[in-house]
């Protein structure tokens, strides 16, 4: 189910903070490329690769998309490569895709970065300030390494605090969270316990779950799950994939050849069809719809939900 | 009929029915349409037992405008973490759930109960008036604006607040009027 991509040309690079570079990409021609919803990611080959960001530009017919890119020094090597690139070069993509798109019934939005998490959030903070909707930021970063504080703080004036400290940010977060008005949706995204934090504190100030929007990939590995069973059915074998493994991997040792690209949940290649058994779907391609069905699944990051799945492989 | 979860009926609409208090809440209103002590000895002791501050609000005697009115005013000064509990008749307590969704509560900020279901709620289409009415999905009952027969579909408007009844005939007045034309 290989998407269809995008050609683009890196038209500009500069550096938004200490190792966070802000690529600007263009169609080679020049042309409008595709229009996206406020939240959505891109999905870049990167030497054989694939890494997902977030687009941080004008969503709306747009003649240009960016990126900000973290160098992260022990990833599988995508950040460093696209650091290493000049303007001028050709990236391939996919066309951008939603999975953390904002709440139009929103009264008010509560934005919630941590880090590099904060390209999402500058998405969300664009679209709000282009639609007039209430909003408040909290950006927590590491002290010289805040990204884009300037132009958030251009968007929404005195309404976006960048906090460099953890005590600081936990301390206005926790001050925010039970002061927001009926209608409020809060949107996160960040490192993995950032976020935990960041849900746990909402849930016990007595959010629902319905109203707390979170982003979760890219920066951090997933935990290893518990080993489950797989019968594959076409071929008639049967074998354990243990913690800390992914099927895709189990299957590869298994010697089966999974088309796959990103292996962290966001190309869509590496997908299987399920027969039985309940999935823990842990990517960010298949639809909300798509996961409950459990008719397939992304292999790379997704695991059984019970002890056994059959796949028609 | 398809069975109820398929419907946009909710089975407190059908059963008297409680639903459970939200423990993590931060702040609720106890909003009671029965003119009893009973949510005050139920779900007020609940929440002063999970130590969630409430406000109970007697709105026993208010009408549909008043009550949308009251509920809107309410969700408009509170903050996210606030429960809206509504105890009560079924009419009542869905013009309460109106008022809320309105106002931006989300279902997981409703918690009812409803006393007693055996009168509804009635939105007529023909002449958009509502009769509460003692009836049951599927019953026909006459409209209390323009007297039309009511078949009471199984459709709660969230909107309304308010189940739907359309002329139960209208389909086999069609058919008789071609019969005796042709
Ligand atoms: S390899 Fe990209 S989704 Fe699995």
């Amino acid at each position: 189910m290989s998407a269809p991509t995008l050609e683009l040309e890196i038209a500009d690079i500069t550096e938004s903070a200490p190792e966070v570079s802000t690529l600007t990409l263009k169609h080679p021609e020049g042309r409008v490329l595709p229009s996206f919803t406020p939240g959505s990611h891109l999905v870049l080959e990167c030497s054989g690769k694939a890494n997902a960001y977030s687009l941080i530009s004008d969503p709306v017919m747009p003649t240009s998309y960016q990126i900000s890119v973290l160098r992260i020094h022990e990833g599988s090597g995508g950040s460093r490569w696209l650091h290493e690139r000049q303007p001028g070069e050709r990236l391939t993509a996919r066309p951008p895709r939603s999975a953390f798109a904002p709440q139009l019934k929103a009264r008010k939005q509560l934005l919630i970065a941590g880090g590099i998490g904060v390209t999402p959030i500058f998405s969300h903070l664009r679209a709000a300030a282009a639609w007039g909707i209430p909003v408040e930021v909290l950006y927590a970063h590491r002290p010289g390494h805040g990204a884009h504080c300037d132009e958030l703080k251009t968007l929404a004036p005195g309404r976006v605090r960048c906090l460099d400290s953890r005590a600081e940010f936990a301390a206005a977060f926790a001050e925010a969270v039970i002061r927001q008005p009926i209608g409020t949706h809060l949107y996160c995204c960040g490192p993995e316990p950032f976020m935990d934090i960041v849900v746990g504190t909402a849930r016990g100030a007595g959010w629902p779950p319905g109203r707390i929007h979170t982003e979760r990939f890219g920066i951090d590995a997933l935990d290893p799950g518990d080993p489950f069973e797989v019968v594959l059915t076409e071929s008639n074998q049967k074998f354990t994939v243990p913690s800390g493994i992914s099927l895709l991997e189990a299957l590869e040792k298994k010697g089966f050849d999974i088309p796959n690209l990103c292996r962290q949940g966001v190309c869509g290649e590496c997908v299987l069809p399920v027969r039985t058994g309940a999935v823990l779907h842990r990517d960010h391609f298949l639809t909300e719809e798509e996961k409950e069905s459990d008719e397939q699944m992304m292999c790379c990051v997704s695991r059984a939900r019970e002890e056994e799945l059959e796949i028609a492989l | 009929m398809p069975t109820l979860e398929q419907t946009s009926v909710p089975a407190w609409a059908v059963a008297t029915a409680g639903m459970p208090l939200d423990r993590v809440a931060a702040r609720a209103a106890l909003v009671t349409f029965a003119s009893d002590q009973e949510p005050r000895r139920t779900w007020g002791q609940e929440l002063d037992h999970a130590g969630i501050p409430y406000d109970l609000i007697d709105l026993s005697e208010a009408s549909k405008a008043d009550i949308r009115q009251a509920v809107g005013l309410l969700i408009d000064s509170a903050s996210v973490g606030f429960r809206l509990m509504l105890h009560g008749p079924l009419a009542p307590v869905l013009a309460a759930r109106a008022a809320a969704l309105e106002h931006s509560l989300l279902d997981e900020e409703i918690i009812v109960c409803t006393t007693e279901v055996s009168e509804i709620p009635l939105y007529c289409v023909h002449c958009t008036g509502e009769s509460v009415v003692r009836a049951a999905i599927d019953d026909v009952v006459t409209c209390l604006h323009c007297g039309t027969d009511l078949l009471v579909y199984y459709h709660v408007s969230r909107r309304q607040g308010s189940f739907l009844g359309f002329k139960h005939d209208a389909e086999a007045y069609e058919l008789t009027g071609a019969g005796e034309a042709a």
